[in-house]
């Protein structure tokens, strides 16, 4: 069998000649030489809203993968330690090193010998089965249907799971998926224990929560606190903390203060006005993130005047985005001007060709023969994680497209409705709807599930019904290429094309600013809403 | 006493069954999905449509209550869909916290509020009266958010005496001490609003009944004064003060959503805060039976308490 491979030698090298770069960047740290780590002492982060299950395989956002990203590992890891990188490399994480076969149908790992779940049960081939077959097969004792729905995302392309050996699992895809490996570090691919989820059943796995990673489950309080213990035996790097406490803050006003005062050491998200209070604190510092995302109106490509591209480029003109990002947002974001951010391997300035405009915004309209004013009908969401400044953005958009002849009015939905309402995609009436869009990984392949025609309801959530014939050939072209730099070649080109093509208003990308106070060590910025606790250490 | 108990207890089965049934539909008529919410923006209907299946919302309104129904009436509530845990459990545990609260808000408001209200009667026009009652009139206009986020500047930043938010067990390491740190700053935010209204009321009843002949009789026939208000008058003035304690049982209850949710105090408002965000179904049915079953048994309390303090109430 013709195979790439990948190991973990491979993926060091990339980093060596930058690991003196580390320390220097990870925050706290002044002039001079970097302190000694010390070992010991317990880290309290709070928590946005609320912890929800420990299960990783049936839950989506940030908030709880944080808990769960220490306590589980996956197949594959990504490397957190590279601050000067764009992008967040991959490393081996249980499986050690992975072949795939030519025709990039099959994925053979090799599973680390020696590893063992925090119950003791040991982490082979078979315990990794045990896992896709939660999401994969009916038959198994292990099939859980919500993990099955939450974890579609990768198992929609996998056909059969085998490990002939305590040390091999092979993946058997439909169809070849070069985004695999990016997809397997998910945080929500994170490995439980067989034998937890034999004794705890599925429902309640997540309440008794068994995995391999540096930490493990030490206790939920009543206050739906949660706390992690330093995994003495784990396999890899042992991290320095005893402890790592979450404790959940259903308001970021009071979370704020938590902070401030000392009660906690780390807040992940920080809203504006947060940012604006903290930055003013000594004793805590900002941290960006620079994840790869976009905040955007998607447009309505199927009715109303949003069908024109030059009214849907005429739109993108006329928004000030570094007003939006610097004055409104105090620098929490930062413009995009198009479909790729920055922290996406797609990601060149070429690829963000839109900005403030307001003259070419009119001369658009005015080719694009439209009546004016045009009147437009957008959804705004006035709650939800990430959204909080929605109302806020939109009010200021909604001001700049009156200077150009567009009148906007919001239909404002609380979040479930919302969400509700946008899953089946733009009805004729509505010519837009204000979402944000990241994933856990940094793939190109999530192009594809927002731009392609396939993508539309109910298929995906294309939810404008934006369709390009070309873009649908190069997405799928892109997704079966085996050679890694074509593939970024394809994706560029499909993305050049969605640019000019307009389908959405690109807005700003959310930079993720996170406080933390000064006695913490070790935070790396990487573009990747996780971090790698193990080097993380508390100065005395 | 025993129709009257098993009148209520007939009574209190109909209005949870009502309750449900009401709660129920209207969750269901309102726009919102928890396969939707839980699978988040990039979901796609197809996925939503399989978690769907799996969560069982896809089979009909009727059958998804009965079933729920079934299962609730053998004390199982279903499990949380966006906890992944048993409602039951989950509901009890929260409003173990949830009276905590607002037992430790009733009993300020009661201890603030009523003698607030005796002693601006018993001095109507006085400096202490115009106070006491612009207090309780500033106490009733507070919304409880505003006034959460003032504690919390306060009494955390600012003094640094109390913590921000969260509670500790009364068996943690920490100690009942510590408990009670945590309560501080939730209760003075429950009860204000509950402090002002019991004053204002307390003071116009008592008013009221100091006015009355038998109260003027008293004097008359030269009791003292204290004897006068504390025995005679502040009896028959109690009665609306205990209707209006029992309505605020229901209210701080109501009033708990945003508190704890301000202060992450972990009750049943904060539980159903984020339940109806991510329309987590059997959490908000639980909750809200959990809540009305409370009304329903403080409101037979207090109908028995009227007889112990007027007995020329009767229980019929």
């Amino acid at each position: 069998m013709r195979g790439l491979r990948f190991t973990r030698r491979r993926f060091v090298a990339r980093g060596l000649t930058t690991m003196a770069g580390i320390w220097s960047s990870a925050i706290g740290e002044r002039a001079g030489a970097a302190p000694a780590p010390i070992a010991g002492g317990t880290l309290v982060i709070g928590s946005e809203g609320q912890h929800q299950t420990l299960d990783p395989h049936v839950l989506t956002g940030t908030v709880t993968l944080h808990i769960t990203s220490l306590i589980y590992e996956n197949l594959i890891t990504q490397d957190m330690t590279h601050p000067e990188l764009k992008y967040v490399p991959l490393a081996p994480g249980v499986a050690e090193s992975w072949t795939v076969s030519g025709d990039g149908t099959v994925y053979t790992f090799r599973i680390r010998s020696g590893v063992r779940f925090h119950d003791g049960t040991p982490l082979d081939a078979a315990a990794v089965k045990a896992n896709f077959d939660r999401a994969l097969d009916p038959s198994s004792p292990f099939y859980y249907p919500p993990a099955k729905g939450n974890l579609n995302f990768i198992m929609r392309w996998v056909d059969r799971v085998d490990a002939p050996n305590p040390a091999t699992f092979i993946v058997r895809l439909k169809q070849p998926f070069p985004s695999l490996p990016e997809e397997l570090a998910d945080r929500r691919m994170g490995l439980i224990s067989p034998t937890a989820l034999r004794k705890a059943g599925n429902t309640d796995i997540g309440a008794h929560p068994v995995g391999s990673g540096p930490f493990r489950f030490g206790s939920k309080s009543t206050d739906n606190t949660i706390t992690v213990d330093r995994n003495p035996a784990y396999w890899g790097t042992k991290p320095y903390l005893d402890r790592i406490i979450f404790r959940p803050y259903p308001d970021p006003t009071a979370l704020g203060a938590a902070l401030q005062t000392g009660e906690v050491d780390v807040v992940f998200t920080l809203t504006v006005d947060q940012l604006t209070t903290l930055s003013k604190d000594p004793n805590i510092q900002i941290q960006y993130t620079d994840l790869a995302n976009v905040f955007f109106w998607m447009l309505n490509t199927r009715n109303g005047p949003t069908t024109s591209k030059q009214v849907r480029q005429a739109l993108n003109y006329a928004i000030n985005r570094r007003a939006i990002s610097n004055e409104l947002l105090k620098g929490s974001v930062r413009p995009c001007g198009g479909p790729a951010p920055v922290g996406n391997p797609v990601y060149e300035p070429a690829l963000l060709p839109y900005d403030y405009n307001p003259a070419k915004a009119k001369a658009l309209l005015a080719a694009a023969k439209v009546p004016l004013p045009l009147e437009l009908v957008v959804m705004l969401p006035t709650s939800g994680a990430e959204l909080t400044d929605a109302p806020a953005v939109g009010t200021v958009m909604q001001q700049e497209l009156r200077d150009v002849g567009v009148n906007v009015a919001f239909e404002r939905m609380e979040w479930a409705a919302f969400l509700a309402k946008a899953i089946k995609g733009l009805d004729d009436r509505t010519a837009a709807l204000y979402t944000g869009w990241d994933t856990g990984t940094q793939d190109p392949y999530w192009f594809e599930t927002m731009f392609s025609s396939a993508s539309a309801p109910p298929n995906g959530p294309n939810r404008a019904w934006y369709s390009n014939s070309m873009v649908d050939q190069l997405l799928a072209k892109a997704r079966h290429e085996l050679n890694a730099t074509q593939r970024i070649t394809t994706y560029r080109k499909a993305v050049a094309i969605i640019a000019d093509d307009a389908p959405w208003i690109f807005i700003y990308q959310d930079r993720w600013p996170r406080a933390i106070r000064t006695k913490v060590h070790g935070f790396v910025s990487v573009p990747c809403p996780y971090v790698d606790m193990t080097k993380v250490w508390l100065a005395k | 006493m025993y129709v009257f108990v098993w009148r209520r207890l007939v009574g209190t089965a109909l209005v949870l069954l009502g309750v449900s049934v009401v709660v129920f539909l209207m969750i269901k008529l309102i726009p919102g999905d928890p396969a939707a919410t839980l699978l988040g923006p990039q979901g796609t209907p197809e996925e939503v449509r399989q978690l769907r299946a799996a969560m069982g919302l896809d089979r009909p309104v009727a059958i998804q209550y009965l079933r729920w129904l079934e299962r609730a009436v053998h004390g199982d509530l279903g499990t949380s869909t966006s906890l992944a845990q048993p409602v039951t459990s989950l509901v009890f545990t929260s409003f173990r916290n949830t009276a905590l609260l607002g037992a430790a808000s009733i009993v300020v408001a009661i201890l603030a509020g009523i003698p607030a209200g005796i002693l601006s009667a018993t001095r109507p026009g006085s400096v202490f009266d115009v106070i006491g009652m612009l207090v309780a009139l500033f106490l009733n206009s507070m919304p409880s958010f505003w006034l959460g986020l003032l504690l919390i500047l306060s009494g955390s930043v600012w003094l640094r005496i109390f913590p921000v938010g969260g509670m500790v067990s009364i068996r943690g390491p920490s100690g009942p001490g510590d408990l009670l740190a945590h309560l501080v700053l939730p209760t003075i935010s429950l009860s204000a609003w509950s402090v002002g209204i019991i004053a204002r009321i307390s003071r116009s009843s008592m008013l009221e009944v100091i006015g009355l002949a038998y109260v003027r009789t008293a004097r008359s026939k030269g009791l003292a004064e204290r004897l006068v208000i504390y025995r005679h008058a502040l009896r028959n003035a109690l009665l609306p003060v205990v209707t209006v304690i029992s309505l605020q049982a229901g209210t701080l209850l109501g009033g708990a959503i945003v508190t704890e949710a301000i202060f992450a105090w972990p009750g049943l408002g904060l539980l159903m805060y984020n339940a109806i965000g991510a329309r987590d179904l059997p959490v908000i049915l639980g909750g809200i039976l959990v809540m009305s079953a409370v009304f329903v048994v403080v409101n037979a309390i207090v109908d028995v308490l009227y007889v112990v303090i007027d007995p020329r109430v009767r229980l019929g």
